[in-house]
């Protein structure tokens, strides 16, 4: 019994067949790049969204963290008589930073986390930092200032003292707060 | 070399063997490092934050308000309390459990914090935690006191005055773990088992408190916590502290009653209008200097009579100075 054996007739290098998978594994290739595009599309604008969602999450903390810092009792207006939410008293942060005592004592108070604090008077509008000199007509009190490098944060709290009269006088004004986890 | 079998065993075989086993030892070398540096860091900064969550104010933990802390896993919390240096420090460790190597590595790193007060036993266990916070006026603000409960321990609380019964009962409504951790009873019998007792009028208890005359007794050791009616924060404190814990941390509240005392005295002297604080000098001094040289809980004593002197005095001035 004799085999016809097929030979090459076509001058084509590759038969039909061949050319058919060459197209199919074409397509293949092209449907994954196109996924594999599609996909790293899909991630960064959910990535996006995610990073805003984590700067939102992180500035709230911050928030939250520089109004927690302002009811420290050091800062805090404390009168049974007469209360007052997220009121500082201006003497004592006066205090903490001018009285060379005071400032000894609390060298040692204020986590390696927290590089700043710092107070401003925004309304009504003064200027400079306070002195013995100038106090209490200024407009910032720095606290603490331990790095080169600052991110602040800052929450609005009224700035409050007793008059000459003798009554609470406030003001309004922002605590700043710049911590190594901003 | 062939041997009777017919299997080949030359150099080829021997060079990976060797080097097979010299690349499987590495990788279980670094495999392990790496895990435990990991467990390590993941415990630090575990403890890192849980010590934020513990920020005594603010919106995160409320005055008479029962919060839980929940870990994802069984988590050891290792608390030291030192007294040194101007304001003492509370450090805070904790440990997630692990199914591989010990159970509660140990290993993470301590954090430091100034101004946080944790009475609690030294080492707790646990999932889930009830943490509630009283505030320390001694007159004016000193700080909050935080009380760490596991929810997995038990309290009873036998024969308690009405205050402290009616607390319990509010706090049993805000938390459900909170009402399967206390109970009320009139007689020890009564209490759960495997509930820590603590007796207000005597009787066979683990804890005893002494409302009278202001002590709490576990075991051999006694603490004083003062006037149950003004200031119920150091009562809690009492019971639910390890007592050299509660020492510790009463140390340390009184070098911040001194700090802030301080500043009161500088604000009366320095700042304020010549009528405000005027008379309370000599006794802010005093203050002062009693609340920074406490030598243990009896002491305080002389402290709570000075500060409600100074209230009583702050009081009637016509411009107060706190």
């Amino acid at each position: 019994m004799k085999y016809k054996t097929k030979t090459k007739t076509s001058p084509a290098l590759y038969s039909r067949g061949q050319l058919k998978i060459q197209e199919m594994a074409f397509v293949l290739v092209a449907i994954v790049i196109f996924m594999v595009i599609a996909g790293l599309f899909f991630i960064k604008i959910q990535m996006a969204g995610l990073k805003d969602e984590v700067v939102s999450q992180n500035d709230d903390k911050a928030i939250s963290l520089a109004l927690k810092i302002a009811s420290l009792p050091e800062f805090l207006w404390s009168s049974k008589n007469n209360q007052c939410d997220n009121c500082v008293d201006l003497d004592k942060v006066f205090l903490l930073k001018s009285s060379a005592q005071t400032n000894k004592i609390y060298s040692q108070f204020w986590t390696k986390d927290i590089t700043a604090i710092k107070f401003e008077v925004l309304y009504p509008k003064k200027e400079g930092e306070c002195t013995k000199g100038n106090y209490p007509n200024c407009k910032t009190i720095t606290l603490l200032n331990s790095s080169s490098e600052y991110s602040f944060k800052s929450a609005y709290v009224s700035l409050c003292k007793i008059d000459l009269e003798g009554s609470r006088k406030c003001e309004l004004g922002k605590i700043y707060v710049s911590a190594k986890q901003f | 070399m062939i041997n009777k079998k017919g299997f080949d065993f030359n150099f080829s075989w021997l060079f990976a063997l060797v080097i097979g086993a010299v690349i499987i030892f590495l990788a279980i070398y670094f495999v392990s490092t790496y895990s435990g540096f990991q467990r390590k860091s993941v415990d630090s900064l575990a403890g890192k934050q849980f010590s934020i969550l513990l920020y005594p104010t603010g919106a995160d933990l409320d005055n008479d308000k029962i919060d839980l802390i929940s870990f994802p896993i069984e988590t050891h919390i290792d608390l030291k309390c030192d007294s040194s240096g101007n304001f003492g420090t509370q450090l805070i460790q904790t440990s997630g459990s692990s199914t591989i190597g010990k159970e509660y590595s140990e290993s993470g790193i301590y954090s430091k914090l100034n101004d946080r007060y944790i009475f609690s036993n030294n080492q707790l266990e646990g999932k889930d935690f009830l943490v509630f916070v009283k505030s320390l006026n001694l007159p004016f603000k000193i700080a909050d006191v935080i009380l760490l409960i596991p929810t997995n321990k038990k309290y009873c609380f036998v024969s308690s005055p009405n205050k402290i019964s009616d607390e319990i009962e509010k706090f049993k409504l805000q938390n459900s773990k909170f009402n399967e951790s206390f109970f009320l009873a009139d007689t020890p019998a009564e209490c759960p088992r495997r509930s820590e007792k603590v007796c207000f009028s005597g009787g066979d208890c683990e804890t005893k408190v002494y409302p009278l005359t202001g002590k709490v007794i576990k075991g051999d050791k006694s603490v004083f916590f003062g006037d149950l009616n003004e200031n119920d924060a150091l009562l809690y404190g009492a019971i639910f502290s390890d007592l050299d814990n509660y020492e510790c941390q009463i140390k340390r509240l009184m070098l911040r009653t001194s700090a802030i005392s301080n500043i009161y005295l500088e604000k009366g002297e320095t700042l304020s209008p010549p009528s405000c604080g005027a008379g309370l000098t000599s006794q802010l001094f005093s203050f002062v200097n009693i609340t920074q040289a406490l030598n243990s809980s009896l002491d305080l004593k002389n402290i709570l009579s000075l500060s409600n002197e100074i209230q009583n005095k702050n009081k009637d001035l016509s411009c107060p100075l706190f």
